[in-house]
């Protein structure tokens, strides 16, 4: 039940080392070559998947959903192996492979570019330059491996729990090490990942069940599954397409219920202290129904200050800090929600987020809500990329820090959010602007329009006048001179760089 | 020679006029595309528009003001301006661009033995500062992309270096979170000021100055840039006017196009990846460098330096106007090409979110 996942890039020391670990553990070593041997033989076209990653050029439609029923296929293996014993995984990126289980032990192995290159050279015999071009050639491969089937950048830290370097303390010492180390409670298996990896299991599978028939395999889905309750959304363009979906998977093994919707979009809402009377509560809940999606809210808890002993360490223990759901609306992508699951927590410190979920259920708008750390590259690691956002607004965050740390840590915040998903993010104000286009903002366009047409043709009827001016002689008429242009320009540029921005706008060139 | 309309400021016909304009909306794009910049294309298009060097300098440092305190103002919000690095580095410019505009007023009087060839001292000396500063500026900047990789940050060897030495007095900045001697600080404001004054481009020396020798944050190296810019503008333009150097109508018709071209270049940021950014900027700056050094030649025949047939001066200037404008052009168009795509995807999910609202209702 217990799965250890090693991020081994293309070292042969790392693969020596999962294998060496899984036989120190007694578990099932399972690699990525292993997985996609199995995935040809069940028809699926890694190889198209890979020579599009390796020519570097972007996946056509057709790929895309071989990616999708790749990943799904990759996911069901996985989690089947693990309901059935406990695995060692290793690969390119072996982390990305399975995420939302709390209990796997991520790791990554580190090796010295120069051993590595002394590896290559003894492995395919090559002289030392080309076995240095190979290994680079190799690792830019993988970084677009990883951005074309996972989206994400190759993190060289981020995202995982260990990071082992084998040229300081070689494959024995680390796999010794590790085999302490796994028998930490936070990677033992409970019954709630056994849950966890059930529901993952079922979602693969229904997912695979739409890539396999011919009804449905034209169109991109999302699947989620939980206790045989299975939601399948769609994007819009497959609309036609999606609603067949039900009559594709309800009678699967497992699927009890199948709820089939349209991913119009989710907004994720993100703040500290959620008020369902401010400002932006009305602006997040104006574009909501003007795109007709559902809001998901994740509150961030203030971080501890001060690091614990566990933290200070070189080993980097991440398991746990994912967002902890709250509430749950029943259809979550953007469909528009009735129901909603009683809370998982009834936590005093959750009352306004209690408040403005329940005012936005009774809206029909509501997603779902959860509460996590704030830190900012936990909660860009646990925003699901998956899901179709159209907007995440952060709001305000990190209230306890200082103004200027406050506001860069926000920037920060979005700065990442912004990379890993694709979709705008804006702070509240910038949303509070988006939405506001009414008549107030087309007068004060035609406003700002007129007075600076004013301006250009006061200074273009009077320029030899205006030019004089600035031609001083004396002292004094030097200094009112570079008076006037000190307030004239800044204040030109404030009433036409407006006018710019709203014209802009009203444009959607934001 | 263009026509004057009055002592060095020249005729705006409506042709000269829209060439500002577009001088400014290329400059703007590539400005807010590059992040820093714009006036290494602004400043020798209007000379080859017939704006002498100097008023060229002059208004587009007063038009550079206006624009930093736009861009200061946004970066305040965001809490990238340490104001207090800021005014550190604004003492030291000040010298600077004193000692810049002093060296720009001299020359600009200086005239051959005939009397003739008056500014083009100065264009000589504005010219050759522009191109030895950013052909290193490019040229750094074309070894940065073809070395970097994804996961690497700004170098900090420098930084460390000076940590090391530790140089009496040394000043903490909480905000950038960083510790400096003052006696850096002090090279690095004279540096950026002297180069703001001179060729209106300080930001090529002070944002790097401050990620690379300071160890400061890169976001936090542009705000504070800005913060430093608006005052120097403002002081560089101050100093311009008093010497009867500005030509507030080209500032005003450079916003014109600048300001959207801001707008667009940095929406251009967000959908072109980071290495074709720095790429096409440092072939930009190369090609101005290029289209400048081929103008030196007609400054040094004015004052005498050489001799040749003053047709060339004419073929020589249309050379260098047709390279700037085929660099800015160029390098406009594949931003321009890149934002209309994502605008054109942008619209695209625009229409499926009405058309499912359709299907919703």
């Amino acid at each position: 039940m217990q799965l250890v996942c090693v991020a081994r890039g293309n070292q042969e020391r790392g693969r020596q080392f999962a294998q060496n670990l899984a036989n120190k553990l007694a578990f099932d070593c399972l690699s990525r070559e292993d997985l996609a041997e199995l995935a040809i033989s069940e028809g699926i076209a890694v190889g198209k998947l890979e020579t599009a990653v390796v020519k570097k050029r972007e996946l056509s439609e057709r790929e895309v959903l071989e990616k999708e029923h790749y990943l799904a296929f990759a996911t069901r293996v996985l989690c089947e192996r693990a309901l059935e014993g406990d695995v060692v995984y290793h690969g390119r990126a072996g982390h990305l492979v399975v995420t939302g289980l709390p209990h796997v032990l991520r790791i990554r192995t580190k090796i010295d570019p120069e051993i590595q290159i002394d590896d290559v050279m003894r492995r395919l015999s090559l002289e030392r330059a080309k076995a240095k071009e190979y290994v680079e050639r190799v690792d830019e491969d993988i970084s677009r491996w990883l951005r074309t089937m996972y989206g994400i950048g190759r993190d060289p830290v981020n995202g995982y729990d260990l990071i082992v370097n084998l040229d300081r303390v070689g494959i024995e010492g680390a796999t010794t090490a590790l085999c302490g180390y796994v028998q930490l409670p936070t990677f033992q298996a409970t019954p709630a990942t056994t849950k966890a990896l059930e529901n993952l299991i079922l979602a693969a599978r229904v997912r695979i069940a739409l890539a396999r028939d011919e009804r449905t395999w034209t169109a991109q889905f999302t699947v989620r599954a939980n206790a045989g309750n299975v939601t399948v959304s769609y994007l819009p363009r497959d609309a036609a397409v999606g609603v067949r979906a039900p009559d594709v998977v309800s009678a699967l093994d497992g699927v009890s219920t199948v709820t089939s919707a349209i991913a119009a979009s989710n907004i994720l809402w993100i703040q500290e202290r959620f008020e369902a009377a401010g400002p932006t509560f009305e602006a997040v809940v104006k574009a909501a129904t003007h795109w007709q999606a559902a809001i998901e809210l994740m509150k961030l808890t203030p971080e501890p200050t001060t690091p614990s002993s566990q933290e200070e360490s070189t080993a980097e223990v991440a398991a746990g800090d994912g967002p902890v759901p709250l509430y749950t609306a029943r259809k979550v992508d953007g469909g528009i929600e009735d129901d909603v699951e009683p809370p998982a927590t009834t936590a005093g410190d959750d009352a306004d987020l209690h408040e403005v979920f329940g005012e936005l259920n009774a809206r029909g708008i509501a997603g779902s809500a959860s509460r996590m750390a704030a830190d900012v590259t936990r909660v860009g690691t646990a925003i699901d990329r998956s899901i179709p956002y159209s907007l995440v607004v952060v709001g305000d965050v990190f209230l306890d820090r200082g103004h200027a740390t406050r506001l860069r840590k926000t920037r920060e915040l979005a700065g990442r959010l912004g990379d890993l998903i694709r979709a705008p993010v804006v702070n509240a104000e910038d949303l509070g602007h988006m939405v506001d286009t009414g008549w107030s903002y087309y007068a004060k366009t035609a406003a700002l329009a007129a007075v600076v047409v004013a301006i250009f043709l006061l200074v273009f009827t009077h320029q030899k006048a205006v030019l004089e001016f600035l031609l001083p002689s004396t002292i004094l008429q030097k200094v009112a001179a570079a008076a006037a242009v000190l307030v004239f320009v800044p204040l030109f540029a404030v009433i036409y760089g407006t006018l710019t921005k709203m014209i802009l706008r009203l444009i959607h060139v934001e | 020679m263009p026509e004057l309309i009055l002592k060095d400021f020249i005729v705006l016909d409506l042709a000269t006029a829209l060439q500002v304009v577009l001088l400014g909306f290329i400059g703007g794009v590539l400005s807010g595309f590059i992040g820093s910049g714009g006036a290494f294309f602004m400043t020798p298009g209007m000379m080859n528009l017939g704006v002498p060097g100097v008023i060229a300098v002059g208004s587009n440092i007063t038009h550079k003001f206006g624009k930093a305190l736009m861009g200061s103002r946004k970066h305040g919000e965001l809490g990238n301006v340490d104001k207090k690095l800021g005014i550190y580095l604004l003492a030291t410019s000040f010298i600077g661009i004193r000692i810049a505009v002093w060296i720009n007023t001299k020359l600009f009087g200086v005239a051959d033995a005939h009397g003739t060839g008056k500014g083009a001292a100065a264009d000589l000396y504005i010219s050759l500062v522009f191109v030895c500063i950013l052909s290193v500026v490019a040229i750094s900047m074309l070894r940065d992309v073809l070395k970097t990789s994804d996961d690497d940050g700004p170098s900090r060897k420098i930084t460390e270096f000076l940590a090391r030495m530790r140089l009496s007095p040394i000043i903490e900045f909480p905000v950038a979170d960083v510790k400096v001697s003052l006696w850096v600080l002090s090279a690095v404001g004279l540096a950026t000021g002297y180069l703001a004054g001179t060729i209106g481009v300080g930001g090529f020396i002070g944002v790097p100055a401050m990620i690379y020798v300071f160890g400061v944050p890169t976001a936090v190296a542009t705000g504070t840039e800005l913060f430093l810019a608006m005052f120097m503008g403002a002081f560089g333009a101050a100093n311009y006017v008093l010497e009867g150097f500005v030509d507030i109508r080209l500032t005003m018709l450079l916003y014109l196009g600048s300001l959207v071209g801001i707008y667009i270049g940095v929406y251009g940021t967000k959908v072109v990846k980071e290495a074709v950014i720095r790429l096409v900027t440092s072939v930009i700056i190369l090609l101005c460098v290029l289209s400048r050094a081929i103008a030196m030649p007609v400054y040094l025949r004015q004052l005498g330096f050489v001799h040749f047939d003053e047709v060339w001066d004419v073929r020589l200037n249309a050379v260098s106007k047709g390279m700037l404008f085929l660099a800015g052009v160029s390098g406009v168009l594949v931003i321009i090409f890149n934002v209309v795509k994502a605008f054109r995807r942008q619209a695209a999910i625009r229409r499926h979110l009405a058309q499912t609202a359709g299907v919703m209702d």
